[in-house]
């Protein structure tokens, strides 16, 4: 407890070194966890996005996986069609436990008859599907109803109504699903038979009708049995159907994450070369004060410290202001990155979900202890040479 | 001391008046939806009030800078703080912003509201304590 309240006071007894000691540990835990903490996010949010699909193949026509990545990673409609016979062709292949057809639609871009603009819409069959219902059992202990749909955390109905009126009818939001970070938090959920209702109505009541071919499909979710792997599964699927692709859920979003991770690792590269020049200088800063401090270190001796204990005053400083900065600076990183975490995600284009609040406290303890880490090091040398020095000479010099 | 509180209030209060007129959605008060309805933009009534917040709170810096006394000090700081905690909570609870949270008065405005308000705040709890603790 002495040797800490020595080492408070000696911080405080040299301000200016100590405030830039401090601030200069701020600034790099702080650049450091923010772009750690991005790059979790971005694989926190692609996970997410992966869970809530539920399947471990998605089947598309061949040509359209780029098409079908960027409608669930951004949320932008798209128009992707098959045949529906392929459903049945799917589900007869070996390894495939169950599968069920989606539909992509969109909502019309600035009309009248549309009060959500540009809305990607996602049409499943509640008989087989395995994606929203799930989640509709355990919060309704039902499906949707005609005219009732689900949407993900951005949907809203317009202030002032009371339904989201896609092509002229409106619709009940039923409930919002727990974000993604990915285009499926601004995706609307419904069945086929609504669907099918909305296409009627639109002919009538909407600027430009609802197209939904008689017997056409997007993509075709598909579960494996349990205990098989997944990549034969799929090789299968490419080998007994004709102009299909399979996408195994784990390498969905491939291209995007390869593009991510050249940026972010980029990102973490240049931080950790911040993080090595700020402890050189740090390393420098304490090999100054530990010269301007030799006759202090000197009288201390005099009056029966021993050189182990000098040793453990300086490492105690450097620890005291490597805690401190790294706490605020983690903190500060932290609360902004959360603040601003929409804004972030929309101009860097990318998938973003804050870490949950174990996987935070995770990073927090691994910060301050890199901190420790780091500025002990930095500080090694110059607190043993000042601890080693004669006190005699020291004194004279 | 005083003149440091003084000015980082000044900056404070600048940045408040002056930053969320520009991050509010883009609008004049009032949207016209695609329906043809017309909703106010309650965004934009949060980021002029956040006017009669940060105004002030520059008189109170100009005034903090130039003050020796210990009691106008202390009161200042009060006044700060109470202006702090005014301009956080108008965008959250007085008036409000948008519904849709990724609209840039939720994503950028609101954030950064919060932000310099709880430096205010800091800053007048900060002088406060500091200036209790001082001989006069």
């Amino acid at each position: 407890m002495q040797l800490i309240k020595l080492a408070l006071k000696n911080i405080r007894g040299s301000g200016f070194r100590s405030v830039a000691i401090f601030l200069a540990m701020m600034a790099v835990v702080g650049l450091l966890m923010t772009t750690t903490i991005i790059i979790r996010g971005a694989e926190n949010s692609l996970d997410s996005g992966l869970k809530r699909l539920g399947a471990d193949i998605l089947v598309v026509p061949e040509g359209a996986e780029s098409k079908l990545e960027s409608a669930l990673l951004m949320g932008k409609p798209t128009k992707i069609w098959m045949s529906e016979e392929n459903i049945s062709v799917v589900a007869a292949v070996p390894g495939v436990e169950s599968v069920s057809p989606q539909i992509y639609l969109g909502s019309l871009f600035n009309a009248h008859c549309c009060s959500v603009s540009e809305m990607f819409i996602l049409v499943y069959d509640p008989g087989t599907d395995f994606t929203v219902t799930p989640w509709l059992m355990k919060n309704f202990g039902r499906g949707l109803l005609e005219g009732e749909v689900i949407g993900g955390c951005y949907v809203f109905t317009p202030p002032g109504d009371q339904f989201i009126t896609l092509y002229g009818y409106d619709l009940t939001l039923k409930g919002n699903l727990s974000p993604t970070g990915t285009g499926l938090d601004q995706t609307i959920f419904m069945t086929i038979e609504t669907a099918r209702i909305l296409a009627a109505s639109s002919l009538t009541s909407a600027e430009e009708p609802l197209l939904l071919p008689e017997g056409q499909i997007s993509s075709i979710m598909v579960k494996v049995k349990p205990g098989l792997y997944v990549h034969p599964v799929a090789l299968e699927i490419f080998e007994r159907t004709y102009g299909l692709w399979p996408i195994e859920s784990l390498k969905l979003f491939g291209s995007f994450r390869s593009q991510m991770n050249g940026l972010l690792w980029g990102f973490f590269a240049l931080s950790l070369i911040v993080w090595l020049v700020a402890m050189v200088l740090i390393g420098i800063i304490f090999s100054m004060a530990a010269n301007e401090r030799r006759r202090e270190m000197a009288v201390l001796r005099a009056v029966g410290a021993t050189r182990n204990y000098i040793f453990r005053l300086m490492l105690t400083e450097a620890a005291l202001l490597a805690i401190s900065g790294a706490a605020i600076g983690i903190s500060v990183s932290a609360m902004m990155l959360y603040n601003f975490k929409h804004y972030i995600a929309g101009s860097l284009r990318m998938p973003f979900l804050f870490p949950s609040i174990t996987s935070f406290m995770g990073l927090f303890a691994g910060g301050i202890a890199l901190a420790i880490i780091a500025i002990s090091l930095a500080a090694l040398i110059p607190a043993y040479r000042i601890s080693r020095q004669e006190p005699a000479i020291a004194m004279r010099e | 001391m005083n003149k440091l509180l003084g000015i980082i209030l000044v900056v404070l209060g600048l940045l408040l008046s002056i930053l969320p007129n520009y991050t509010d959605c883009a609008s004049h008060g009032v949207y016209m939806t695609v329906m043809g309805k017309q909703l106010p933009m309650v965004c934009h009534w949060s980021a002029r009030a956040e006017m009669v917040v940060g105004i002030p709170l520059i008189f109170v810096g100009v005034i903090m800078t130039f003050t020796h006394s210990k009691t106008g000090f202390l009161t200042l700081s009060v006044l700060g703080l109470v202006l702090g905690v005014l301009a956080i909570t108008l965008p959250l609870y007085i008036i409000g912003t948008c519904s849709g949270p990724t609209m840039t008065c939720n994503t950028v405005m609101k954030p950064i509201i919060l932000w310099f308000g709880s430096l205010v705040v800091l800053g007048g709890l900060g002088g406060f304590f500091l200036m209790r603790r001082a001989k006069s």
